[in-house]
């Protein structure tokens, strides 16, 4: 198994921070495939390349991170900051006039994309794998859906609630600066 | 008339699934007199374009091979 560590882990971990665009997520599940390749060690017969079994490992595990991160959004409770009890934006949160003449050149600029990445990291994670996994992977909603086992409704409001987020922290970090 | 909350909700359920043909009747009503809500229109818009553009770039950059010996380490000890 050391060998195998020495010769896949960097792949897995490529592959991994690929999926998730994470270091620890990353890290966490790299190491469980080892720990769970190593319970399971009597099942993998010699006759597969054992990279190959050890990205199946692998990819289940970020499947099933994934599938949690999403169930945990929807236990928790929505909090309503945005809004009063009218549904009317409150006067902190209702979006102001960012003045974007440029939008290309905007998306161009590295140090618009490293606000972005912040805003991204303030995210809880759960709800920045959310974001993750719609806009890296380009995958159809359905195909998310059922990978997710969400609905569609359950599926676009936590997209949405991620976004108002990511929305606010834009606005107060980079357009009203 | 929508209320701020439904119409923002409503902006984003229509790029992931989108809307009936009274549920965009509705938006549009709404962000027509709200601008407040024509802002969000428009900067949900700008945010997926962002993210696209920005995941687009990540996914790239990431096909390189990334190394990292400090989890080799740590992995091997708790063999």
């Amino acid at each position: 198994m050391k060998d195998w560590v020495h010769m896949y882990s960097d792949d897995l971990y490529t592959w991994a921070f690929y999926k998730t665009s994470h270091r620890e997520t990353a890290e966490d599940l790299v190491q469980e495939t080892f720990l769970a390749a190593l319970q399971s060690l009597e099942t993998f017969q010699n006759k597969s390349d054992p990279k190959t079994w050890l990205i199946s490992i692998l990819s289940n595990k970020i499947a099933d991170h994934f599938r949690k991160s999403y169930r945990s959004i929807l236990k928790s409770a929505p909090v309503d900051t945005f809004f009063d009890g009218n549904g009317t934006w409150t006067k902190e949160y209702r979006p102001q006039d960012w003045h974007v003449d440029d939008e290309q050149h905007l998306l161009d600029r590295p140090e618009f994309g490293q606000a972005l990445a912040g805003c991204l990291d303030k995210l809880p994670e759960s709800w920045r794998l959310s974001v993750v996994k719609k806009f890296l992977e380009q995958k159809s909603s359905q195909a998310i859906c059922q990978e997710l086992e969400i609905t569609p409704t359950n599926y676009w409001q936590i997209l949405h609630r991620a976004k108002m987020q990511l929305r606010k922290c834009l606005e107060v970090h980079w357009f009203r600066k | 008339m929508l209320s701020c909350k439904k119409a923002s909700a409503l902006t984003d359920k229509k790029t992931v699934i989108g809307l009936t043909w009274i549920e965009s009747v509705q938006v549009r009503l709404h962000t027509s007199a709200c601008a407040g809500c024509a802002n969000y229109v428009k900067q949900t818009e700008l945010i997926d374009n962002m993210l696209y553009n920005y995941f687009g770039e990540l996914s790239k950059t990431n096909r390189v091979m990334l190394e990292n010996s400090t989890l080799k380490e740590r992995i091997i000890s708790r063999l």
